[in-house]
């Protein structure tokens, strides 16, 4: 029986025909995938069906019923509650608290506390978790933070729960929690739409998917009778024949860098390995195992206890990431648009900024020079854009990841450190950031790279060490790797 | 926890009885009742203007205009009251207190402008009202209700006093205890989640703003009845100290965090520092010197003690 | 070269919309506003527009204008000093009082070496509290109320008079091909800080300290020393407003500075430089400055007491505030 059908659905910006005559039909008690690109119409389609905007055209049914929303809290209420990425909940008030926020029980004066905490309780234990409510939200795991925001939701009632790429923050175990969660919810009736890159989530837990491309709806089907390459095909609108690519392989030179026994106090213990010129050296491990605490020590954007670095034979303090670069180490941090960007500036000054030294002609900026070098580092990594006065912000992701890499590229970085690099990031463009990395150990340069798909970490990697609880577990070569034998080692 | 960990987290606790006992070294006139009761008394109008602080500061605002706003409502009392009579006179400056703070908070919440900056530019725009309506002379009054208020005991008890407590009580029990009060530390917390969940943000900016120009006219009007007669000049330092007390007293300006119990200690410190210095007859440049050494100290703390934090949780 | 499917490329730009996107609304605003300002100025008396009356306006807002520019560092950087009141105080007052000891130049470099350290007393606190904008307001706040209470508790509360030898003297009251000193002074300094802000790496640095702290950070850039100096080099401008206006007003008053900072953040906002930090430029805080002085020359015309003139002011700065937060958000839509 269908819970939910869209019928028309169209959303247009200016200049943008975000949803173009969507058609969606989700059954009750079904997880229902939703895949696509970036740009495809996701997030938008999503944003309708929540109520944060009104579509220009078209008609949702819901339970049967046509339906407007005219807020969030509308859509709410009806019973359709979308628990985003960036979780939604006030860090320094309880779990019960937050649960219920604005809607605490008593009169006006004086809140029941006993029944809001008694409610709490039932809401988490449907989640199947056993959290005391009165826990206050900053102090929980990012894991058991979701679970409460799907308890809240199931306090509203919810008939239909979205999830935006609910698994992005976490891994292994918690990703299994997450899924009993919600096995558990579609016993009860809940119907969920699960948003997410990751094929093999899709594989798992959902009954049916639909495709996205290009504000359309390419396709829906039933997981179990589709195949990779048919929602590889679906998603791109063109053959790919491996959703990764073989890497050429590449004579290593010698170590050019050594970390040893690199502790930071609850975060990382005694943390060894080596890297050799040419390599890519592949960090996995679960969610807080300590990966980018790892890259960020190194760099030097965060400060370490223990520990040693050689770098090039030579022992080096690392105290700000200045000093790092000026080594020739870089970090293409995880959050590109806050941490590797200036969006609001143009490519050109993006470009130049961790390198202002080489565009200075005796404190004055040679404009001349940083032109020409934007121009080169666009050709040189085929970032598309008209111009190199084009604002960041204007970018794709993967285009703009792009930008990062070449800023440190100018900065004549020999090791770079890549934090997620593919994050947000969809599939057509990632071939082209693993082009990038590909051409980087080509021309000379080390990588030390992190990522949370394993898959893909597989696949470039030369080596990979597995990280867990802030120690390295063990290590494995590319060619042997699997994703089991890392969720073995990262789960000891 | 260890012993260390929870002495740690009673630190205001302990600094604050620290001050009791280094002041009543420091000087024999301390501890007798006289000095006691007139250390209350001056605290008490900052008091209610740092109890109405804490919901500003709760709800990561601020609110620089507060000593202007006081100067000004006892302007106003004066002015209007051989028209209206004392009684009406007090009601209608406390209205005024409403009209200013909605106005204030109407910048600050629907026009989305800093409240920093906001509230620096109403202290001026109000000192200076207050000296043009006043010609820039103190006016007398003296009026029987008035002093009974602001100067009158009530059990031996000096009645601004007694407001004090009544308002401490109310200002905690509505903060810990009803749907409006969860409410601010709701938004204080996370703007943008307490906004999902349907809490109307706007309004509690608004009325946050409302409660410190209310009790900037409240302290106005028992200043004047303490005094005898409205001021323009009075004031200047009233922010600095209010907002000092509040976070001195461990509320965070980061919004989200704190209670009126921590604030009364955090007033009651000042308070304690600034008769003590009274009593050693200390020049009153250099108790600004040491209200400002003070601010950048606490602050500072607080920010460092904030980043600490930050850096643990990021992971 | 491949276009990408980006917003601005599926926007048929009309001519229109293209020429708002270059001329800001931030450039355009503040210089219709001075222009309004002249024409009511001219209207209200027949002085106004005479070579007297400019100059006179010019030289009064000099002062302001050597804060405003260093303030205008302070706020591309996305911070802010609150301390400049308290430091205009001391300076006036530091300067008369050393001048018996060390002469009119040795006081003035005392007085200069203390702005070094006034400023790098602000950029230390907040570097090793890790503060941001509102820390940086709330502790020049609180350092600013320091430097005043320094500035009464060296003069006892008291204004000292100077000695008027020349070179004093001509801070206030000279001048140089027949332009007023003042006025000089504000040009030529205008100009160092406009071409540095412009063309070296240094103002680049700035920039991008401000329009994202974080970013800058994790390319290298020293964000920490380029703020602290910011406050530097607004410490010193400020000192020598102190000096030109004990020599203007032949007197240091321990309170010379108490509303400065008002008039300077005025100048700035009005001006058009985003508190946002990471955009504005050493033009545009001229003409806040400009407007500043017309405005107070229109308010005396006008014959408004001081009191009305600082309750103006609170006005006119939320005015500024609110046409700047709107053209933020134009600009972010446009973006």
């Amino acid at each position: 029986m269908s819970i939910l059908e869209m019928k028309g659905i169209s959303k247009s910006f200016p200049g943008v025909k975000a949803l173009q005559g969507i058609e969606l039909e989700v059954r009750k008690g079904e997880v229902h995938g939703l895949l696509g690109a970036n740009g495809a119409g996701k997030s938008t389609l999503m944003k309708v069906l929540s109520g944060v905007i009104q579509p220009d055209e078209g008609e949702i049914s819901f339970k049967n019923e046509k339906v407007k929303f005219s807020s969030p809290l509308d859509a709410q209420q009806k019973g359709i509650v979308i628990i985003h990425q960036e979780l939604s909940l006030v860090p320094m008030l309880s779990v019960a608290e937050n649960i219920f926020l604005g809607r605490l029980f008593g009169s006006k004066y004086n809140v029941n506390w006993k029944e809001v905490h008694e409610k709490a309780k039932y809401y988490l234990k449907q989640v199947g978790t056993d959290i005391n409510p009165s826990t206050i939200v900053r102090d929980l795991s990012v894991a058991q933070m979701q679970q409460v925001e799907i308890a809240k939701a199931l306090s509203f009632n919810a008939d239909l729960i979205i999830m935006d790429e609910p698994s992005a923050v976490l891994s292994g175990a918690e990703l299994n929690q997450l899924f009993e969660t919600i096995e558990t919810l579609t016993e009860k009736g809940v119907t969920v739409i699960y948003i997410s890159h990751r094929l093999e989530e899709i594989d798992r837990i959902c009954d049916r998917l639909t495709i996205m491309r290009d504000g359309k709806v390419v396709e829906t089907r039933i997981v179990k009778e589709t195949s990779r390459e048919e929602i590889i095909k679906g998603i791109v609108g063109r053959d790919m024949d491996e959703e990764y690519p073989t890497m050429e392989v590449i004579e290593h030179g010698e170590e050019i860098l050594s970390v040893q026994n690199l502790s930071l106090k609850g975060k990382l213990r005694n943390v060894s390995f080596q890297l050799k010129k040419g390599e890519i050296l592949g960090i996995a491990g679960l969610v807080g195992a300590g990966r980018t605490e790892i890259a960020r020590c190194i760099f030097g954007a965060d400060k370490f206890d223990k520990g040693e670095i050689v770098y090039k034979g030579n022992k080096i303090k690392v105290s700000n990431p200045r000093k790092a670069i000026e080594l020739g180490i870089a970090l293409v941090p995880e959050d590109r648009k806050e941490h590797g960007l200036i969006t609001k500036f143009s490519l050109n000054r993006n470009f130049t900024m961790a390198a202002l030294k080489k565009i200075n002609r005796f404190g004055f900026l040679h404009r001349f020079k940083e032109n020409e070098a934007s121009k080169s580092l666009i050709q040189t990594l085929k970032i598309k854009t008209p111009s190199i006065h084009q604002l960041a912000l204007n970018l794709s992701g993967g285009n703009q990841q792009k930008v990062v890499v070449a800023k440190y590229l100018f900065s004549d970085a020999d090791i770079l450190i890549l934090d997620e690099p593919t994050r947000g990031v969809d599939v057509g463009a990632r071939r082209e950031i693993y082009t990038v990395i590909q051409d980087l150990v080509k021309n000379g340069k080390s990588v030390l790279l992190i990522s949370s798909d394993w898959p893909e970490l597989i696949a470039l990697s030369d080596r990979i060490v597995v990280l867990h609880e802030g120690r390295i577990k063990g290590e494995l070569a590319g060619s042997e790797a699997s994703p089991e034998k890392i969720l073995q080692q990262a789960l000891v | 926890m260890t012993i260390v960990k929870k002495l740690y987290s009673q630190k205001v606790l302990i600094i604050l009885i620290g001050m009791v006992i280094f002041a009543s070294i420091s000087s024999p006139n301390f501890l007798n009742l006289q000095n006691l009761t007139f250390l209350v008394t001056q605290l008490s109008i900052f008091g209610i203007m740092a109890l109405a602080m804490t919901y500003v500061v709760l709800n990561k605002e601020f609110d620089l205009s507060i000593g202007a706003v006081m100067a000004f409502s006892g302007i106003f009392m004066v002015k209007i009251m051989p028209h209206t009579g004392m009684i009406l006179a007090i009601v209608l400056t406390l209205v005024l207190g409403v009209v200013i703070g909605f106005i204030t908070g109407f910048l600050i919440a629907y026009l989305g402008l800093n409240s920093f900056v906001v509230t620096l530019c109403a202290m001026f725009f109000y000192n200076g009202l207050a000296l043009s309506v006043s010609d820039g002379r103190p006016a007398s009054a003296l009026d029987p209700v008035l002093t009974y208020i602001s100067s009158g005991t009530f059990l031996g008890i000096p009645n601004p006093i007694i407001v004090l407590i009544i308002l401490t009580a109310g200002a905690d029990y509505i903060l810990r205890k009803t749907k409006f009060g969860r409410n601010i530390y709701a938004v204080g917390g996370d703007e943008q989640v307490a906004r999902l969940t349907g809490i109307s943000v706007k309004f509690y900016k608004i009325i946050v703003f409302v409660i410190s120009s209310v009790a900037a006219s409240l302290g106005g009007i028992l200043l004047t009845g303490m005094l005898n007669s409205a001021s323009p000049f009075v004031g200047s330092d009233a922010a600095l100290t209010v907002i000092s007390a509040v976070v001195i007293g461990g509320t965070s300006l980061a919004g989200g965090e704190g209670s009126i119990p921590k604030t009364i200690m955090g007033l009651f410190i000042l308070g304690i520092l600034d008769n003590l210095l009274g009593l050693l007859n200390v020049h009153s440049f250099y108790q600004t010197f040491i209200l400002g050494a003070l601010l950048v100290f606490v602050i500072g703390w607080d920010f460092y003690a904030r980043s600490k934090k930050q850096v643990l949780a990021a992971h | 070269m491949e276009t990408v499917e980006t917003v601005a490329e599926k926007r048929n730009e009309t001519f229109l919309q293209r020429v708002r996107t270059k001329v800001d609304l931030g450039d355009v605003g503040p210089i219709l506003g001075l222009i309004i300002l002249i024409i009511i100025g001219s209207f209200l008396s027949p002085v106004f527009l005479t070579k007297g009356n400019l100059f006179n306006i010019l030289t009064q807002i000099s002062v302001l204008g050597l804060g405003a520019i260093g303030m205008t560092y302070v706020v591309i950087g996305r911070f802010f000093d609150l301390s400049v009141a308290g430091m205009l105080s001391l300076a006036a007052v530091l300067i008369v009082g050393l001048q018996p000891y060390v002469g009119t130049i040795g006081a003035i470099f005392a007085v200069i070496l203390v702005a070094l350290a006034v400023g790098l007393l602000n950029g230390t606190i907040l570097q090793f509290i890790k503060g941001d904008f509102g820390a940086s307001i709330m502790i020049t706040f609180g350092t600013g109320t320091i430097l005043a209470s320094l500035a009464l508790l060296y003069t006892g509360g008291f204004t000292l008079k100077p000695e008027l030898d020349p070179v004093f003297s001509w801070f206030g009251n000279g001048s140089l091909f027949s332009i007023p000193a003042p006025i000089i002074l504000l040009i030529f300094f205008s100009i160092i800080l406009h071409v540095v802000l412009k063309y070296t790496t240094f103002g680049r640095a700035i920039y991008l300290t401000g329009a994202n702290h974080e970013a800058a950070r994790l390319s290298g850039i020293p964000i920490h020393r380029i703020r602290t100096i910011t406050f530097m080099i607004v410490a010193v401008l400020v000192s020598i407003g102190g000096l030109i206006n004990s020599s203007q007003t032949l007197n240091a008053s321990p309170v010379a500075g108490v509303g400065f900072e008002l008039d300077v953040i005025a100048a700035v906002a009005i001006g058009g430089t985003s508190l946002q930090g990471g955009a504005g430029n050493i033009t545009r805080t001229l003409i806040g400055v400009l407007i500043i002085g017309v405005l107070n020359n229109v308010f005396v015309l006008i014959g408004l007491s001081n009191y009305d003139q600082m309750m103006a002011k609170g006005l006119i700065i939320i005015a500024a505030l609110l046409l700047d937060r709107r053209n933020e958000s134009n600009l972010i839509r446009k973006g």
